[in-house]
Order: structure tokens, then C-alpha cells, then sequence
């Protein structure tokens, strides 16, 4: 009988190889025995492999979320969103001196804007972000209001942010 | 796991005792982490994924039909959401791995043993284990995840076709592929060795 083929091999090591001829051939060939055992060495490795546990606390983690309150979820949520707004902006009315694109310089012209410097003071950026002025004019609206909002409600959600980290650290471990 | 322990449990949770979810996620967290650590190669991830699979598991837990075993199900949520991270990473899903055709062997065995012991028989346990994992992470995603549900999950083929979308001939045939693969890989490197 030839010799029996690679899938036969791992057929057998599954216990699902069921041909009476090829197991008798395979418990008297000694070549056929020596590659089995080659294949019998990867499966004992591959029942062995070393495996990654995931961190203790995933049980209260997922636990926390799936009893949390939907309002406090929300609420969360809004939170997020405030630090996202609140940082582009501030990042944006940082940066914008240096973003020197030919509609921004044109922008500033018209509106009479001090020279374009460095240590032109944020105040002063602000008020010349043309897109912002656009959106306070449609609303009728002082659009350093709108600025100042965004920077309270940074303030606050990262206190809220900061508030919740504390809490979790002393909150008893189940 | 006995089907009517896991239905008791679903009924309790969806009747409102959301504390029960501890053990839905004692019982499959290990199924888990094995999917997790085989399709996730970046280890910082794999938790915030873990927290991610059982609290999809909780939300769509009403939609289990008890059509497939409830670790299958859970596996399936996993495999997706595993997928679903790397398409956003854009890590190649599809690689293909190449073995030799064992038909253009001339004996049907490409590898022809000397008729004495197999070399890695003389290979420390230990060493043969840290080796192999080497080499497993060199393999493609789709061969990671079926080597490992089908050895430490014991699935059948039905199943891991199941949770794959996987028609079941592939999964037989991924299996075997990438054993064969390590074969090659292990007996390659130690027969080096030993010369």
C-alpha cells in the first residue's frame, strides 16, 4: 500500500480518519509513523499555545455599562461632545494665525483686520475667525459669546470627566 | 454547556436580572480571549474589544433564536467585531497561504522522513511551544482563527463555518493547510538546526 497522504495523517490525529487499511499501514510503516509524529508534535502545540487573558476587571466594566442609566449614558455622551467642540476650537483659534492660505489673508483684509503676527493675542484671533462671525451674524448673536460657551463647557466636562474618574477609584470592587 | 442552563440564564437576564450577565461573561470570556488574541495583534485593543463583544451580546441578547449553541452565536458576535476593527485599521483579511501541492510529491509526502526519529521529537516542549507561536502569528488571519477554535474551542467545521460565514470544505481545508504549514515551518527550522 502507498504510502498514506498528509490528510490522512491529520484525519487520524482528529479521530476522524475510519479507513481500517490506512490505519493498519500507519501502525506499521515506520516512515509514515515518524511524519505523523512531526504532525503530532504541532497539535499538542497548538492545544497548549500560551493565550492572552483579558484584564480582571472586565466583568465589573461590562457590568457598569449594561446597568448604567440610559439619561447617564447620555449625558456622557454630551459631555464628549462638548470636549470635542470645546478643543476644536480652541485649537482652531490657536493655529489660525499660522494657517496663512490666501482666502484666510484675503478674509482678514476685508475686514480691516490688525496685522497678521504671532503675538496677535487670542482675543483678537477670535474675533477675526470668519466662519464664526458668519454663524453669529445669522443668529444675531455675539460670537465671542459663543466662544466663551464652548470654553465653560470644557471646563465643566472635564471637571465632570475628572469628578467620575475619582468616584470609579474609590467605588468598591465586586 | 448544557443548551437549557444557557436558555434559563438568557430568560433571567432579559426578565430584567442584569446581574446574571456575570455569568454569561465568566462562562465565554475564555472563548473570547481566544478569538480576540488570535484575530488581535495589537495587545493594548484586545480588552476595550472584550468589553465591546459582551455588551453587544447584552443589547441583541433578545435576538438569540437558539438556532445555533449559544457559544457559537457569541463567537459569531466576536469574529464580526474583531473583523469589523481591523477594516477600520485596514489590515489585510484575505491573505491566502501558501503551501506545497501535496500532489506534486512524488511519494504523496513532500517531506520524506530519514526513518528516525522525527527531529522535533528531540525538541524541549517548552521551546517547541514558543517556536510554534511564532509561527502562528506569521499566518494568515483567517488560518489563526480556525486553528484556534477547532483546537482549544473543539468546534466542528459546521460551526466555524457558522461563525466565519464559511462554507464548511474551506474551513476543512484552511485547517489543514495551516497545520500543515507549521509542519513545514517547525521540521524546516529544527532539521536546519540539527545539520
Amino acid at each position: 500500500m502507498k504510502h498514506l497522504r498528509d490528510d490522512d495523517l491529520q484525519l487520524y490525529l482528529d479521530r476522524r480518519l475510519r479507513d481500517r487499511e490506512k490505519i493498519d499501514h500507519l501502525r506499521h510503516c515506520p516512515l509514515c509513523q515518524e511524519r505523523l509524529d512531526a504532525y503530532e508534535a504541532v497539535f499538542t502545540g497548538l492545544r497548549q499555545a500560551p493565550q492572552w487573558t483579558p484584564a480582571p476587571d472586565l466583568q465589573d466594566r461590562v457590568l457598569q455599562k449594561i446597568t448604567q442609566n440610559p439619561a447617564e449614558s447620555m449625558y456622557q455622551k454630551l459631555m464628549q461632545v462638548l470636549v470635542i467642540i470645546g478643543l476644536f476650537i480652541g485649537a482652531l483659534s490657536i493655529s489660525l494665525p499660522y494657517l496663512h492660505t490666501a482666502q484666510y489673508v484675503d478674509s482678514i483684509k476685508q475686514m480691516q483686520a490688525p496685522k497678521l503676527t504671532p503675538d496677535f493675542s487670542i482675543w483678537e484671533r477670535l474675533n477675526f475667525l470668519p466662519s464664526l462671525k458668519a454663524l453669529a451674524g445669522a443668529f444675531d448673536f455675539n460670537y465671542s459669546m459663543l466662544v466663551i460657551a464652548a470654553a465653560v463647557l470644557l471646563v465643566v466636562a472635564l471637571a465632570d470627566h475628572l469628578i467620575g474618574l475619582a468616584r470609579s477609584r474609590t467605588a468598591p470592587q465586586r | 454547556m448544557n443548551p437549557n442552563d444557557d436558555k434559563r440564564l438568557i430568560d433571567s437576564i432579559l426578565g430584567g436580572e442584569q446581574a446574571d450577565f456575570a455569568i454569561v461573561i465568566e462562562r465565554y470570556q475564555r472563548l473570547v480571549a481566544y478569538l480576540v488574541a488570535r484575530m488581535i495583534p495589537k495587545v493594548a485593543d484586545r480588552d476595550d474589544l472584550c468589553q465591546d463583544i459582551f455588551i453587544k451580546v447584552y443589547r441583541h441578547l433578545g435576538e438569540f433564536q437558539f438556532r445555533s449553541k449559544f457559544s457559537t452565536w457569541i463567537a459569531t458576535i466576536a469574529h464580526n467585531t474583531c473583523v469589523n476593527y481591523l477594516e477600520k485599521k485596514r489590515v489585510s483579511l484575505y491573505e491566502d497561504l501558501q503551501v506545497a501541492d501535496e500532489d506534486e510529491a512524488s511519494h504523496g509526502m513532500e517531506w520524506i522522513p530519514s526513518g528516525d526519529r522525527s527531529p522535533l521529537d528531540r525538541v524541549e516542549a517548552h521551546e517547541l511551544r514558543v517556536t510554534l507561536e511564532r509561527e502562528i502569528e506569521r499566518i494568515p488571519l483567517p488560518y489563526r482563527e480556525i486553528l484556534a477554535l477547532f483546537h482549544l474551542e473543539e468546534m466542528s467545521y459546521e460551526e466555524i463555518g457558522t461563525i466565519m460565514n464559511l462554507p464548511e470544505g474551506t474551513v476543512k481545508s484552511y485547517l489543514f493547510r495551516a497545520r500543515r504549514f507549521l509542519r513545514d515551518r517547525l521540521l524546516a527550522l529544527y532539521q536546519m538546526e540539527a545539520v
